[in-house]
């Protein structure tokens, strides 16, 4: 990307996203931490450019004024004053609601644990996290096809390692989000970090999945 | 409302799917608040198509538990679903001619959860 001059021409192609409204939904409440307010601004005008019910619940967040003019915005002080206003919403929201929080992975644990105390099932929450996923240490993985053997080094992604011995693999987001760089996981336990459910198909997300501790992978490259 | 001693259990809407029908179910629904939960009793046939009504009202698999009260399970009336024109209809058996188009179908063991039917493929 940042090779690219003005003029040049770039292949491009639909923009995808695992932080979409449900489309189904009665109701939409959106939590916001921060600067967690980015991708819930363009929630809100959606909603209200189709007229969908939602409301905002904000702590910390910037652009309240561009919020309060696409609908019903209500302002917590603090953390803590955010988790008294998440127990009537919830428990009051109307069938069919669903919630979408942005922002540190605390304010996520409230409004989850908010839900859960409401009884909502799980699939009525949804959060994205805009806190970066610590870096693990170092490990190995064998590249089964190519019968090569890595190194990963800590710091360093399973697919910048892939790259740096040029080994061909798929790739897109590099946030573990589109799928594109699912890879089948041959041998070895994971620490599975991405967001499209990798480890259900017996695969790994080269963009953001790391070996467990002490194993060595081996996968489908 | 069924209740267990020390657990905060979700609030459980029962319907009776003899009694209700699958077209009143929308507003039914409507009235609830999300968190509660849908407990559909009742004849296969009727029990799959009120939950397949309930499911295109927003339900999820989560919410919704069933109990199916025929004796033996496939023996009674069941819907079918045409794969030739899509004509859902009731019938017994395992082998039908649809009523939509006239061919004669075998009934698949595959039952769709959003058409509450069982499969009905052209011999």
């Amino acid at each position: 990307m940042h090779d690219l001059r003005p003029g040049d021409r770039v292949r491009a192609r639909s923009p995808r996203s695992s932080f979409t409204p449900v489309e189904t939904a009665a109701h939409h409440i959106l939590v916001a931490g921060g600067v967690g307010v980015t991708p819930l601004l363009s929630h809100a005008r959606w909603h209200a450019f189709w007229g969908h019910s939602f409301e905002v619940l904000a702590v910390g967040a910037p652009h309240l004024d561009v919020l309060r003019a696409l609908g019903p915005v209500t302002v917590a002080r603090d953390r803590r004053k955010m988790a008294d206003l998440l127990g009537p919403v919830v428990g009051t929201a109307p069938w069919k609601s669903h919630v979408y929080t942005c922002g540190p992975p605390g304010l996520i644990a409230a409004v989850a644990a908010a839900a859960r105390a409401a009884h909502w099932v799980g699939a009525r929450v949804h959060a994205e996290p805009f806190v970066a996923e610590p870096a693990g240490g170092p490990f190995e993985v064998v590249l089964r096809r190519s019968r090569r053997r890595v190194r990963v080094a800590a710091g360093e992604t399973l697919l910048d390692a892939v790259d740096r011995v040029g080994v061909a693999a798929p790739r897109l987001c590099r946030q573990g989000v589109c799928g594109e760089c699912l890879t089948g996981l041959v041998g070895g336990t994971a620490d599975h970090r991405d967001h499209v459910d990798a480890a259900e198909e017996g695969r790994i997300a080269l963009c953001v999945s790391r070996a467990a501790p002490g194993e060595t992978l081996e996968i489908d490259l | 409302m069924r209740t267990v001693p020390g657990v905060d259990l979700a609030p459980c809407l029962e319907l009776d799917a003899a009694a209700v029908d699958p077209d009143d179910v929308g507003p039914t629904l409507a009235r609830l608040t999300t968190g509660w939960r849908l407990r559909i009793v009742g004849p296969e046939r009727e029990v799959l198509l009120l939950r397949a009504a309930a499911l295109a009202h927003g339900a999820l698999d989560e919410e919704i538990t069933t109990e199916i009260t025929t004796e033996v399970l496939g023996t009674g009336v069941r819907t079918v679903y045409c794969a030739a024109c899509h004509h859902p209809f009731p019938t017994t058996g395992t082998a039908a001619r649809c009523p939509g188009c006239g061919t004669d179908l075998d009934v698949a063991d595959h039952v769709s959860r959003r058409h509450g039917a069982f499969l009905g493929v052209p011999r």
